[in-house]
Parts: C-alpha cells; structure tokens; sequence
C-alpha cells in the first residue's frame, strides 16, 4: 500500500554521528533522494540503498527524501527514516 | 542500536541548540560539548563526573581566551552527559578554538565541541577546511571507524580511562600559556 507524503517533516540531527532525514511533499507518485555524507565515498552507495529500502517498505511515495548524514551507524539511519516517513505520512 | 529514547534526546539537544542560537540576538554563538564515546561508554555514570570536568575546562578555557561565556548549563540525558554555552564572539573564532582543544588536549581528545552560529547554522571543520577528525584510537578517520564499529568496547574504554586521568586543570592553563 502507498503512503503519500502529506507534509513537511524531519527527523535527526547534524550532530557527530547522526543523520538529518527531510520529507517534502512532491507531484506524482516518484521518491527523490538526495544523498549528502562525509562518509559518500565510502557509503553513498550504501546509504541510497537502505533509504531506497526503507521507503519502498513503507510505502513512501511522492516525496523528496534528503538525506543529512554526519557519519551515523545504519541502524540510526533506519531508525531516523522510519520516524521522518512516519512523520511525513500521518 | 540506540533506544528511541536516546535518539529523542538528541533530538531534543539539537532543538534546545536552535532555540539558544535564536536567543542570541544576531551575534555570538552556541557551544555543545558531549563525551566522544560509543553510547554504552558515554552514558556509563563512572564517566559522568569526568564529563562535568572536562565541561568546567572548556569553560575555562574560553574565559582564558577572552571570550565571555553568557550562560552555561550542564546535565544528563538519555544520550549521556552534555554541556550547552551561549557565547559573545564571532563562531568563527569559537570553532578553531574549540578544533585546538579537541585536536591537542588529553581531556579535548574525548569531547565532542560542536558550535552553531545564531542563525542555527553549524560551523564544521570542512566550513574551516580543516581534515575530518582522527580516530580515538587510530590515526583513520574516526567518521570512518564509527561505522565500521572498527575497534572494541575494550579498546575504547582503555584509551579513554588513561586520558581523563590526565590532569585537565593543568592542560587547560598550559592551552592558555600556548594561546597567548
């Protein structure tokens, strides 16, 4: 089942070792991640991975996912971007 | 996996930051300090009384440099120990001299200074262009061992116990004899 993105939402932070999660609202039915990471090198491939994951398992749809990380372990990323879709799509 | 409460704390921490940089009336900047330890060290409370010193030795050190502290408050959350500063002077300033306490001092070594400036913007070190900062232990980039979880609990605590036994009053006058 498909959860439109309803509002503006966010969960996270830009501290050390954390990660800023930003839902916004866009036309059709599409994600659009943007990946930002001091660790990209190394992890942007990864991090675009689990978000995709994430938000295909949860039904996200019509949104602009950004994504904040500050170097945050991959459980803090899963956990920040179910908050965020939660956020987003209640 | 760090409970949900401690992911709220932090966010908590950051929205208590924002609501400090908007009350500083377009100038000066916002100081956080928490302990750079794996969550199951940080919030040990044997580490608690450790974490107010090394807070007390921060402030001191921006009193030594000068720059005058507004207001300041210490406490634990579920996220470990932390230390919030609204501070008179420029955030530039504030973060190469938190960068020198961070990169050169035992008790510097295990904080975490972050500095924001009053429209809530973080000032980093890629904003000073400096390098990521270096690993507790190795000389890697520490962003890349934290999720790599590349060294042990053991190790850590190891490395920590002998730093915060290092005396931090006498290496936050010696910083001020090195600023001068």
């Amino acid at each position: 089942m498909s959860k439109n993105a309803l509002k503006e939402a966010a969960a996270g932070t830009l501290e050390s070792s954390d990660v800023l999660v930003t839902i916004t609202p866009s036309a059709g039915s599409d994600v659009d991640l943007q990946v930002e990471s001091i660790v990209i090198k190394q992890y942007g491939k990864r991090i675009q991975s689990v978000a995709k994951e994430v938000a295909s398992n949860l039904g996200l749809s019509g949104a602009k996912l950004r994504i904040q990380d500050r170097g945050a372990l991959e459980c803090t990323l899963r956990a920040r971007l179910e908050t965020a879709i939660e956020r987003a799509t209640n | 996996m760090p409970p949900n409460e401690v992911l709220k704390a932090r966010e908590a921490r950051w929205a208590r930051r924002l609501k400090m940089a908007a009350e500083l009336n377009n100038e000066g900047a916002v100081v956080t300090f928490t302990l750079r330890l794996p969550f199951a060290l940080r919030t040990s409370p044997l580490y608690r009384d450790n974490a107010c010193k090394i807070f007390d030795a921060l402030i001191q050190t921006f009193t030594l440099e000068r720059i005058y502290v507004a207001a300041k408050d210490f406490c634990v959350s579920p996220d470990g120990p932390e230390g919030y500063a609204a501070v008179r002077a420029d955030p530039i300033q504030v973060k190469k001299l938190a960068l020198h306490v961070e990169d050169n001092y035992p008790w510097g070594l295990l904080a975490d200074i972050d500095v924001m400036d009053h429209k809530g913007s973080p000032i980093g070190r890629s904003e000073l262009n400096r390098q990521p900062r270096r690993c507790l232990i190795c000389s890697r980039e520490a962003a890349l061992c934290v999720v790599e979880r590349r060294h042990s609990l053991e190790e850590i605590r190891s490395r920590a116990n002998s730093l915060f036994s290092s005396s931090i009053e006498a290496t936050a006058i010696g910083l001020y004899h090195a600023h001068s």
